[in-house]
């Protein structure tokens, strides 16, 4: 049996019955469809009154860097690429996951990194949570995702960390997929409807 | 009944400014406003009917693919290590749950 295959001691005693998914993964999914309605509302909003404005973007605002960003969502992409590749190769054989889940994690940090320096930039440039409605909505939707992202990682670096110990339950790393793609998925939707 | 149906539909389709149903479909549809809000009508009216469609549809998969290897396997052996085998890995494989 190998070390992912391990009963957990929380399952306590067994019936005939059958799961369709970890409880872990199943709820992960209740949890991203909530997330996903959040930020479908965000992005509904920002629409509207995008479309309402007279002038857009606002006038004496900063552009927002289109190109730096699309490389930027490449790297999530690739992290994206990763984490499935992680989960394949936990599946086959658990501590074959642990470079590609590193490479997930890597590129994740990185993309916060040049999230972080692109802010940087946008509030010395002026635009800021008060100076427009796109400022406004730019920081809660990004910030949004900034910290969904984060919150992620702080998973993914767990699950590794379960992963190098030798006991990584297949509920938690399904979780963690789960997670993982979902900031990686709701990222292009976002930078679209944002960005461009 | 889908006669009246069809019925209603039709007139809401040919005539919705004078049924004036809503400030999405009725007046102004050249205004971007209104586009701003149809997308964001479609977008929330069609993400939950698609994500609780596909998990639906991925809970039924999976319980079929169950049935089918539960039924190949037999139940004289352990269901859990059985289906582990088969499914490829014992990450996402069925596991036994409390009651």
């Amino acid at each position: 049996m190998s070390v992912h295959t391990l009963p957990h001691p929380r399952h306590g005693v067994r019936t005939g019955r059958s799961a369709v998914m970890p409880n872990g993964v199943f709820g992960m999914l209740i949890f991203v469809v909530a997330e996903v309605m959040l930020f479908a509302g965000f992005v509904s909003a920002f629409t509207i009154m995008r479309r309402s404005a007279l002038v857009w973007p606002p006038p004496g605002q900063p552009r927002l860097p289109v190109e730096e960003t699309a490389f930027n969502t490449a790297i999530l992409v690739a992290s994206g690429v990763a984490m499935l590749l992680a989960g394949r190769a936990f599946r086959r054989h658990a501590p074959s996951a642990s470079r590609p889940l590193v490479a997930a994690i890597g590129l994740g940090a990185t993309f916060v990194v040049l999230q972080g320096r692109e802010w940087w930039m946008l509030i010395g440039g002026g635009l800021t949570l008060t100076s427009s409605a796109l400022g406004a909505f730019f920081y809660l939707i990004v910030g949004l995702h900034g910290l969904h992202v984060i919150a992620a990682l702080g998973f993914l670096v767990y699950a590794w960390r379960r992963l190098a110990r030798g006991f990584l339950p297949p509920g938690v790393m399904g979780a963690a997929e789960v997670l993982w793609l979902f900031v990686v998925a709701v990222w292009p939707f976002l930078y679209w409807r944002i960005y461009l | 009944m889908i006669g009246r149906a069809l019925g209603a539909a039709v007139s809401i389709w040919v005539a919705p400014g004078a049924a004036a149903a809503c400030v999405v479909c009725s007046p102004g549809q050249s205004d971007p406003a209104q586009s701003g809000l149809l997308f964001g009508t479609l977008l929330l009216s069609a993400l939950p009917i698609v994500m609780i469609g596909g998990i639906g549809w991925f809970v039924v998969r999976r319980i079929r693919r169950i049935d089918r290897e539960s039924a190949a396997i037999g139940t004289s052996e352990d269901p859990e290590d059985s289906l582990a085998g088969a499914s490829g890995g014992a990450a996402l494989a069925p596991q036994r749950i409390e009651p």
